[in-house]
């Protein structure tokens, strides 16, 4: 049975993607595939037992028999850390995750194991991501997400890499780069990578940045408002890539809602101008805002072109806010978007490499 | 045409009430109370007589096929009601029950299935959700109004039939003010602007056509109707929402989403309509129209018995564009002859405080006889022992010999009335303030003006569509809307729009030979797929003068490449024209208006754009005359035509690049958006060259 453990340097870089994206392969190529996720700090509650949500994802999209709770047997939550600090914790939390990692791989070909979202995630519990990955001597896989906007392009990149390698050492398999921009590929390719693996970091991908994999689902956005379905109900699937707000005049909005694709518009209930403006335009759901109910004439059209009209009682401000919170933290939760993101994995992830170095 | 509407052989009322203070009351009263000459058929299943008249339960029980069938009940019943019309084979339905798209999605669909029926029946619908339709001539009234407005010369369409009822009421009062037709439009589910304007061009009842409008949803239908139409009378238009505020409450008033207000001044212009900023203006101006000949010119005489009136008059007259008259000597000699020493004969006449009618009846022949004349406002202040209406009296006798316009300006309220209700009854509009008076005239000469303006010439240029195709295809691909630069460059050309030229050299050589052929001096940027940034490594060299210096630039600009990006691919360099900066900087540019389609812009460009706002606008297609007419509109037009001693610039090269533009972007819907900024335009016969492109695509 072989192993690899999946980590990244910052949350959200795409640690579950990978995980779901490469197991889905192994799948594909006749592997039995078991997956873990040792330490969890994404609780939610299912079946009176606190699950985490990414790892129940994963389960379902994998098909795996395992119970939801043996794949993140701990969970971090407020309780399990006061008992920490309180030194009443009677748990051996190692013991825990060791045990799961074995009962994950029983009957399996390999195991992914998702890893902390930083080196230094779960020091507190004694399960860093060194720590575990010493400890359970497996190779690690690091994502590192390009973060280009606030450093020279690449240096982030190199920074996050180089670092990952020095604490890692050698159970660094290597790093795959995520969210790559379309114009910086070019560069991070065919200068950074070469660099990196002259420093012994191995790249196996380099993977673009695309706005359709961080898009939500309409239905995402209906949860996290509580908003009431003016129209459009069965389109909970569609996806949005970019969110608008519509404060302003048409004259000024209609240029940039021109040049958004596949967004939503957040705009009051009696702003039927900017509410005709983004019906002109790509726009996959109407958000809007103070309770006040859209015209008749907006409904239909909204009706023929699919677009979910969604109405909540929040201001425009308050509402954005809601959302923007879960933008970019999405899952692939849609069939599109995994099915995309297995289509980008296939064209810039060096499988064969990465499984030979597994040993597959 | 639409004459089933307005000269019906019969009307049948779907919907005629015997209770009073039901709409179906009130209209059936009004067609009766009209004196319309035809057969009425109340259609009501619970009644056997209404008003005297034999009701009927259905339209199919009638004994005849009435041309005209007037629908007021509830909405959800009037999908069964057309079908039944329909089946008798009424062709002209006005459907005054409101519920439809203004009010629900279900009146929405209701308002479709009314569109359905009519289609397959071949029926004209008007409304619904209207006050209904008025012929004073027929005559028939066959609204829920308040009474019939006065017969005149005034065709009027409204999309608001609450405004109409208070124009209605207005008319009752004002005396001057009759109408020929009064048509409210409601939802404008079938019967539109156009349509109506179409009617009534050749209405010999209707002098003038006016329109109260919210929107315009086929916009390019509109201009090409009315543009026809004003040909051969004035169409008066008062588009409401104008303002941001404004715009926002038509939006919601209709629904949908409104056109820009650059874009209504730009189409109201090719359209040929005259446009006024509000209903009193609206009115003012259509007085004039309704009963006046027109203006042959724009010089105005003005009559006074007051000094102060005479100069607002002149000062709002020469505001508006138009000429104080200049009379022949012989005309200020027989004027003096025939006025006291004080009075002034030269123009504006000052027939003084005490002048009693005689004067103003002698000033009033010998000013409109003088050639150099072509309208005459007559101004009246009630002075003690001003004659009111014996002056009213002479001013309209006289005018009904004359062929030019007569305006009375009659000043006050208490004592004016009577004369101003003398100067209608000879179908003189009066104005309390002199300067409506002018007003009205400069209305007059503008619509003159638009009327003889020749139709503009249509330019096509040979193009290649099919390079444009490719490019958009190959956007569209990628899921992009927005177009790059290289592939700006490649629709410019296609277009036949001059960029700087350029092209890629791989050796020092070859290099110099490009710089030859495009001519010095000339730029070098290092070409690399790797080199993003080609400053940051020194790739680009300006102003190179000759051979030596290019092949210097060349070899340098590749050894500092290769030096600091070992590794890049270098394919050489692009030589590039160096494009003179001696020229203007303008810029052109489209918007997709969501009710007129392309808006062209051009103005003052650069850095100047945003800070100046110099900027005109057509909408596509538009001719040579338009083209040529939006370099003269901008602020800046004298920098075009050369200042201080700056030779003029290029003006047959920009109207090409707009004309070009023009077809461009009509021949592609698919662009939303366009933008050439800066285009800089040299002086005569250097052309213009295209610096930046832009293009954004439908999504």
């Amino acid at each position: 049975m072989k192993s690899l453990y999946i980590t990244s340097v910052s949350t959200f870089s795409g640690k579950t993607a990978l995980a779901l994206g490469l197991g889905l392969r192994l799948q594909a190529a006749g592997h039995k595939v078991g997956y873990v996720k040792p330490v969890s700090t994404q609780p939610y509650t299912a079946g009176g037992r606190v699950l985490d949500e990414d790892a129940d994802f994963v389960r379902r999209t994998l098909g795996l028999e395992t119970p939801p709770w043996e794949l993140s047997p701990i969970v971090i939550t407020t309780e399990l850390l006061d008992e920490i600090m309180a030194g009443t914790l009677e748990r051996d939390l190692l013991a825990e995750v060791k045990a799961a990692c074995e009962k994950a791989g029983e009957d399996k070909d390999v195991v992914i194991m998702e890893g902390g979202a930083s080196m230094r995630e779960g020091y507190v519990i004694g399960l860093n991501t060194l720590g575990v990955v010493e400890q359970l001597n497996v190779p690690a896989l690091s994502v590192v997400s390009y973060s280009g906007e606030s450093c020279v392009a690449g240096m982030c990149v190199l920074d996050d890499a180089l670092a990952a390698k020095r604490r890692l050492e050698d159970n660094l398999l290597g790093v795959v780069i995520n969210a790559v921009p379309r114009e910086d590929m070019d560069y991070i390719s065919k200068r950074v990578k070469p660099y990196l693996e002259t420093q012994g970091v191995k790249v196996y991908g380099v993977l673009p940045y695309d706005q359709y994999l961080r898009a939500l689902s309409v239905g995402e956005v209906i949860d996290a408002l509580g908003a009431k379905v003016l129209t459009g109900s069965h389109l909970r699937e569609r996806l949005i890539e970019h969110m608008s707000v519509g404060a302003m005049s048409v004259e000024a909005a209609l240029p940039r809602f021109r040049r958004q694709l596949n967004k939503a518009v957040f705009t009051g209930g009696d702003r039927t101008d900017i509410q005709a403006a983004a019906l002109e335009t790509s726009t996959t759901c109407l958000v809007l805002t103070g309770n006040l109910q859209p015209t008749s004439t907006i409904l239909k059209r909204a009706e023929e072109l699919g677009v979910a009209v969604l109405l909540v009682p929040d201001n425009t401000l308050e509402t954005v806010e809601k959302v923007e919170g879960i933008f970019g933290r999405t899952s692939l939760g849609q069939p599109e978007k995994l099915s995309r993101f297995q289509a980008m994995l296939s064209e810039h992830l060096d499988y064969a490499a990465l499984l030979k170095d597994l040993g597959l | 045409m639409l004459d089933a509407f307005f000269k019906p052989n019969a009307v049948a009322i779907i919907g005629a009430s015997q209770s009073p203070g039901k709409l179906g009351y009130t209209v059936l009263a009004n067609v009766i109370e009209s004196g319309f000459r035809g057969n009425i058929y109340p259609i009501n299943p619970k009644a056997s007589q209404i008003y005297n008249l034999k009701a009927y339960p259905a339209v199919a029980d009638l004994p005849e096929t009435p041309d005209l069938a007037v629908i007021v009940i509830p909405y959800n019943h009037v999908p069964n009601a057309m079908r039944e019309c329909g089946e008798k084979g009424i062709k002209a339905v006005v459907v005054i029950s409101a519920g439809f798209r203004e009010a629900s999605v279900e009146g929405m669909e209701r308002e479709l299935e009314v569109i359905e029926i009519a289609k397959k029946y071949d029926i004209r619908v008007i409304g619904p959700n209207c006050l209904g339709i008025i012929d004073t001539y027929t005559p028939l009234n066959a609204t829920f109004a308040a009474g019939t407005p006065p017969q005149g010369t005034i065709a009027f369409m409204s999309q608001s039939g609450a405004l109409q009822t208070a124009i209605l009421d207005w008319s009752l009062a004002a005396r001057d003010l009759g109408f020929s037709k009064f048509v409210s439009l409601g939802n404008k589910a079938d019967v539109a602007e156009t349509d109506l304007m179409l009617a009534w061009a050749d209405d010999p009842e209707s002098h003038v056509i006016l329109a109260y409008v919210e929107g315009v949803p086929n916009g390019q239908e509109f201009i090409k109707v009315a543009r026809q139409v004003s040909r051969k009378k004035p169409i008066l238009v008062l588009k409401s929402g104008v303002t941001e505020s404004g715009s926002r409450a038509v939006s919601s008033h209709t629904g949908s989403l409104a056109g820009s207000e650059a874009a209504y001044d730009a189409a109201f212009y090719q359209a040929g309509v005259l446009r006024l900023d509000s209903l009193q203006e609206l009115f003012d101006n259509a007085r004039a129209f309704a009963n006046q000949p027109l203006l042959k010119g724009d010089r105005i005489a003005i009559i006074t018995n007051a000094g102060g009136p005479g100069i607002l008059a002149t000062d709002m007259l020469e505001r508006q564009g138009m000429r104080l008259a200049r009379f022949e000597n012989s005309t200020i000699q027989q004027i003096k002859d025939g006025l006291p020493d004080a009075a002034s004969a030269v123009n504006p006449v000052d027939v003084l405080g005490d002048a009693l009618s005689d004067r103003y009846a002698a000033a009033l022949e010998l000013v409109a006889a003088d050639p150099n004349v072509d309208g005459v406002i007559c101004i009246v202040t009630p002075q003690a022992m001003t004659e009111i209406v014996e002056t009213a009296n002479a001013i309209g006798k006289l005018s009904q010999r004359l062929d030019k316009p007569v305006l009375g300006a009659f000043m006050g309220e208490e004592r004016a009335k009577a004369g101003e209700d003398v100067l209608a009854s000879y179908g003189i509009p009066n104005y309390k303030f002199p300067e409506h008076a002018a007003r009205a005239f400069a209305a007059m000469r503008d619509y003159v003006e638009i009327r003889d303006r020749p139709d503009p010439e249509m330019v096509r240029f040979d193009v290649d569509q099919d390079a444009v195709k490719k490019v958009f295809e190959d956007v569209r691909a990628e899921g992009r809307v927005s177009v790059g630069e290289a592939e700006s460059r490649a629709i410019a050309k296609a277009y036949g729009l001059r960029l700087p030229q350029s092209e890629l050299a791989a050796t020092a050589e070859e290099a110099v030979k490009v710089a030859d052929s495009i001519g010095y001096p000339v730029v070098l940027k290092i070409a690399s797929p790797d080199i993003l940034h080609k400053t940051d490594v020194g790739g680009v060299k300006v102003g190179l003068g000759n051979a030596s210096d290019v092949r210097d630039a060349f070899d340098l600009i590749v050894y500092r490449a290769q030096r600091y990006v070992p590794d890049a691919r270098i394919w050489g360099c692009l030589v590039q024209e160096m494009v003179p900066t001696d020229g203007i900087e303008v810029l052109v540019g489209m918007s997709k208006d969501p009710q007129f389609g392309p808006l062209v812009t051009f103005g003052l460009g650069g850095i100047l754009v945003e800070a100046l706002k110099d900027v005109t606008f057509r909408v596509a297609p538009f001719g040579r005359e338009d083209a040529e007419a939006m370099l003269d509109e901008i602020r800046a037009h004298s920098l075009l035509r050369g200042v201080r001693g700056r030779p003029p610039a290029d003006r047959e090269a920009l109207v090409e690049t707009l004309l070009r533009i023009g077809q461009m972007v009509t021949d592609f819907p698919e662009i939303v958006e366009m933008d050439i900024n800066p285009l800089m335009v040299y002086e005569q016969g250097r052309g213009a060259v295209a610096l930046d492109m832009r293009l954004v695509l439908k999504s």
